[in-house]
C-alpha cells in the first residue's frame, strides 16, 4: 500500500516554534539540524517566510475603519435587537390574536353553515344541491381543529422567522 | 400654569427614562468603549488582512470587519484571554466568510474562488492584493486559503486551525500539505512562465 506524503512530522513542532516568536536560526539544536536536511521543513520555511512577509504588507496598507465608527455601528446593532426583544411579545400577541380570530371566523362559518344552506335553498338555481348537515359536537370539534391548525402555522412562522 | 409646569415636568422625566433605556442597551455590549478600543487595536489589522487575502476583496474585508466586531460585542460572555479573543474573532470572521459564499452560490453570482480581483474605484485599491503570493492564492479554494493564511501568516496551531475553520484536528496536517504543495506550484508555475517573471 502506497501512502500519500502528508509531510514531515516536524513541521508541527517547527511551527509552533515559529509561532511564539522563535526565527528559524533561532531553533533549538535538534530541529535546527533536521531543517538543513529535509526538503519538506525547508519548503514549509519558505512558504512561511513569504506569508509572513505578504502579512506585514497587508496589515501595514490595511485601511480600517475608525474604533469609534465600528462600536457606533454596534451599539445601533444593539439597540435594533433590544427594540425587536422589546416588541417580540406584541408580535406573538399579534399572532395568536389574528390566528384564534381566524378560528372563530372559520368556526363562526361552520356553525352557521345549516342556516345559511337553508337561505341559498330558497333559490331556485340551488334547489338540486345537495347539503350535509352536521351534529353540533362534529362541528365543535372542526372548528378547534381548524383553530388549532391556525395557531400551528402562527408560531412555525414566528419559528421560522428566528 | 400649574397644569403647563406638571406637562413639562412629566416630558421631562420622559425623556430621562428614555435616554437611561438607551444607555442601559449600550452597556448591555460586551465592553466599554474605551476596552473596545484597545482590543480593536491589536486585533483589526490581522484580522482585515485574513478577511482581505480570503475573500480576495478588500471592500468585502472592509464590511465583514466591521460585522465581526458587532458580533463579537453582542457576545453575552466574551473571552477574556487575549489570544482566545483573537482566536474567536477569527472564527466569526471564517462563519461571515463562509455565509457570504453561501449566500453568493445562492444568487448565482460570481463565485468567489475566482472573484479575486478588487473593485477599480475603491479607496483600497491601493492594497497590495495583486502579489504573487495573492495571485495564486486567488487560485486556491476558500478552504486551502483559510488553512494556509491561518497557519503561516497567523502561526495557529492545528488544534486552532480545526477550531476556527470547524474542522477535525487530524484532517488539518494533510489538507495543509496538500494545499501547500498546491500554492508553490502555483507561484512556480507563475514565475517560469514566460513574460510574467
Amino acid at each position: 500500500m502506497i501512502m500519500k506524503p502528508k509531510g514531515c512530522e516536524n513541521e508541527v513542532r517547527i511551527l509552533e516554534a515559529l509561532g511564539q516568536g522563535v526565527t528559524p536560526e533561532t531553533l533549538e539544536e535538534p530541529l535546527r539540524s533536521h531543517l538543513a536536511s529535509c526538503p519538506y521543513c525547508a519548503e514549509m520555511i519558505s512558504v512561511y517566510e513569504l506569508f509572513q512577509a505578504d502579512s506585514r504588507q497587508l496589515c501595514a496598507a490595511a485601511p480600517l475603519p475608525n474604533a469609534g465608527r465600528v462600536w457606533w455601528r454596534a451599539s445601533l446593532a444593539a439597540r435594533q435587537a433590544a427594540a425587536n426583544r422589546a416588541l417580540r411579545p406584541i408580535l406573538i400577541a399579534e399572532r395568536i390574536a389574528l390566528a384564534i380570530g381566524g378560528g372563530a371566523l372559520i368556526a363562526l362559518l361552520v356553525l352557521a353553515a345549516p342556516w345559511l344552506a337553508g337561505q341559498l335553498t330558497r333559490f331556485k338555481v340551488f334547489s338540486t344541491t345537495v347539503v350535509y348537515s352536521l351534529s353540533l359536537s362534529s362541528l365543535i370539534v372542526s372548528s378547534i381543529i381548524a383553530c388549532l391548525l391556525l395557531m400551528a402555522g402562527a408560531l412555525y412562522t414566528l419559528w421560522a422567522e428566528k | 400654569m400649574d397644569q403647563g409646569e406638571n406637562m413639562l415636568a412629566r416630558a421631562i422625566t420622559l425623556a430621562r427614562g428614555g435616554a437611561a433605556r438607551a444607555k442601559a442597551e449600550v452597556q448591555s455590549l460586551a465592553m466599554d468603549e474605551e476596552s473596545f478600543r484597545i482590543v480593536y487595536e491589536r486585533t483589526a489589522r490581522p484580522l482585515w488582512a485574513y478577511l482581505a487575502r480570503v475573500s480576495g476583496n478588500p471592500a468585502l474585508a472592509d464590511d465583514l470587519l466591521q460585522e465581526c466586531y458587532c458580533r463579537f460585542l453582542a457576545l453575552a460572555n466574551p473571552p477574556e484571554e487575549e489570544a482566545h479573543r483573537k482566536n474567536y474573532l477569527f472564527r466569526i470572521a471564517t462563519n461571515l466568510l463562509r455565509d457570504h459564499w453561501r449566500a453568493t452560490r445562492r444568487h448565482g453570482e460570481t463565485s468567489i474562488e475566482t472573484a479575486d480581483v478588487p473593485s477599480e474605484d475603491h479607496d483600497v485599491a491601493n492594497v497590495p492584493l495583486r502579489s504573487d503570493l495573492g495571485q495564486a492564492l486567488s487560485k486556491l479554494k476558500p478552504k486551502e486559503r483559510q488553512l494556509l493564511w491561518l497557519a503561516y501568516a497567523e502561526g495557529a496551531s492545528h488544534r486552532e486551525i480545526a477550531r476556527t475553520s470547524g474542522m477535525k484536528e487530524a484532517s488539518v496536517r494533510p489538507l495543509l500539505f496538500r494545499a501547500r504543495k498546491k500554492l508553490l506550484a502555483l507561484i512556480r508555475g507563475a514565475t517560469l512562465e514566460p513574460g510574467k517573471a
